[in-house]
């Protein structure tokens, strides 16, 4: 188990190195590509060329890099809802392993909460909250989501609590605190990290689809589905291709990665 | 009985959620209600009395109690968009959406469960390899799917007509690799098992020791049935959208476009309580056919 709680430090520090190559290739991707925003109207719908890799929209506007800031939009909504899943899912972990009487309630909840499909939720959300901010209904989103992640966080921390480098943290004298964050959480975390991953396809999943209806960012804003719903209406084909290809290589390369066991959760 | 009055609470619950969250909502969005259906010209008055006419005004728990007795009832109230009740379009929408998911619902379970006993049946590498391949594209969201099959392989390329049949076929692609997983987990540690030993020491012929061993399997998938069913209700959505069939797909789309909120908190509530309703059944069914929930 020792070993696991290397293994959980490690991954941290991937995860923290990861998120560095992002933000550097975030920085300079952009110095490639042309304005989102920028509107050419003798240029509409063109097909792929030099000075547009992925050709033009009905607005001349250029398709590679509203695709591009249309990924890093869905990334940036389903990170903060991610963020907020995460914040609740691992204290109400923490607690369910500790106090059986608040387990049975609180799995309850989870049971009727897991019931409603993410997509359903949102949809609930995002059209009664019309005109709102989007990123606010994303974090909402966010309270709906947790429910695979406690459950697994509840039953590994059981499983790491009775570990002896846990007894031997406790006798030492560590605080309750400083034991989860530094003994417990990087225990627990390389066995929920499928489960966490597997919520990010969802997630994706549901940004993507939600977009295509209209009901994420509206329109001089880029997003992958709003690109997609345009391609179909003016049947242009990079505008179809791209975004598609995108989003399912990125689920497809996800998917394979952290193979899900019982693959039957609605989006 | 413990397992069963979790499901209810269960069932019941989530239900109840998904009311309380339409009326919150409703909450929300009641001021542009009103407003949209009049028009700009209406005065503030005019809008006060229209909301007061939808009866959008009253307190919260009031217009949540009317809405699950109305629920309750089957009444939805009137569609913005066509001025029409709800009810009589949802249950047209679903009776096409049904003809899609029925078939391919068959067609899936059929197949996935083939193909997982030949898999587990023949191990090798490369055909689990294909197994794992092949479920995760049939996982891929049906929107991507659908694009790639009815405006590349279709309209670009003009290698298929988009008809019926394959839209069928595209909604039974994860019914089949759920449950082609499914019997494949199943069934493989089954053929090793003892009890697969002994029917084979005693001369049962192959086939008979494939249909003694689906028996158990049989209930792995049946418990994967609920969620299956709900995941192919949002997925056909939008195999409805791309095929351009009428359905409740369709109608959601639409009612988006429109803000027709009626509408579109009827097809909540109808997911909402057909998945209530359908994870009571398996329970129910569960308890029948496994001995070990009891």
């Amino acid at each position: 188990m020792l070993q696991t709680l290397e293994h959980g430090k490690r991954l941290v520090l991937l995860l923290l190195l990861a998120s560095a190559s992002v933000v550097l290739i975030i920085q300079a991707v952009p110095r490639f590509l042309p304005n989102p925003y920028a509107q050419q109207v003798d240029q509409q719908l063109l097909p792929p060329a030099q000075n547009h890799w992925f050709g033009t929209d009905q607005l001349g506007r250029d398709v590679a890099a509203r695709a591009y800031f249309g990924l890093l939009n869905t990334a940036k909504l389903i990170l903060l809802c991610l963020f907020v899943t995460l914040l609740l899912a691992f204290p109400l972990g923490f607690i369910a392993a500790q106090r059986r009487s608040l387990e049975s309630v609180l799995e309850s909840v989870a049971g009727a909460v897991y019931s409603l499909p993410t997509f359903i939720v949102a949809l609930i959300v995002f059209v009664g909250l019309r005109g709102q901010d989007i990123a606010l209904k994303f974090a909402l989103l966010g309270l709906f989501n947790w429910v695979p992640i406690y459950r697994s966080v509840r039953d590994m921390t059981r499983q790491v609590q009775t570990m002896p480098y846990v007894t031997f943290a406790r006798a030492m004298g560590f605080s309750e605190s400083k034991v989860y964050l530094w003994h417990i959480f990087p225990g627990v975390l390389p066995p929920v990290f499928p489960v966490i991953m597997l919520n990010l396809v969802s997630l994706l999943e549901a940004e993507f689809l939600l977009s295509f209806l209209g009901l994420s960012y509206p329109d001089p804003v880029p997003t992958l589905g709003g690109l997609l719903r345009q391609g179909i209406a003016y049947l242009d084909f990079p505008m179809m291709v791209v975004p598609s290809t995108i989003m399912g290589l990125l689920i497809f390369l996800l998917l394979t990665r952290f193979e899900p066991k019982l693959p039957t959760r609605a989006v | 009985m413990g397992m069963l009055g979790k499901r209810l609470f269960e069932s019941v619950f989530s239900i109840l959620l998904a009311i309380l969250m339409v009326t919150a909502s409703e909450t929300f969005i009641a001021p542009d209600i009103a407003r949209t259906l009049l028009g700009t010209k209406a005065t503030q008055a005019e809008v006060d009395e229209y909301r007061h006419q939808l009866g959008l005004d009253r307190p919260f728990w009031q217009r949540a109690g009317a809405h699950v007795l109305k629920t309750m009832e089957g009444d939805f109230g009137t569609s913005y968009a066509f001025r029409l009740p709800v009810s009589p379009i949802l249950v047209q929408a679903s009776v096409s959406t049904l003809a899609l998911i029925l078939p391919a619902l068959i067609l899936g379970l059929g197949m996935g469960i083939g193909m997982g006993t030949w898999v587990a049946h023949n191990p090798c590498r490369v055909r689990r390899w294909i197994l794992r391949l092949l479920s995760s594209v049939c996982l891929l969201p049906s929107l991507i799917i659908c694009t790639w099959i009815v405006y590349v392989l279709g309209y670009k390329l003009n290698w298929i007509t988009p008809s019926y049949l394959i839209a069928v076929g595209v909604v039974a692609l994860v019914p089949m690799a759920v449950i082609a997983q499914t019997t494949y987990q199943e069934l493989a540690p089954a053929f090793d098992s003892d009890f697969v030993r002994a029917q084979r020491s005693l001369g049962l012929s192959e086939s008979a020791v494939i249909f003694y061993s689906l028996r158990p399997a049989a209930i792995a998938v049946s418990a994967s049935f609920t969620n299956l069913v709900l995941y192919l209700l949002v997925s056909t959505a939008f195999v409805e959208i791309t095929f351009n069939r009428s359905g409740l797909g369709t109608l959601l789309m639409n009612a988006c476009d429109r803000v027709d909120y009626p509408v579109l908190m009827a097809i909540v509530l109808l997911v909402a309580i057909t998945f209530g309703l359908m994870n009571l059944v398996s329970g129910v069914v569960l308890y029948v056919a496994d001995p070990r929930t009891r």
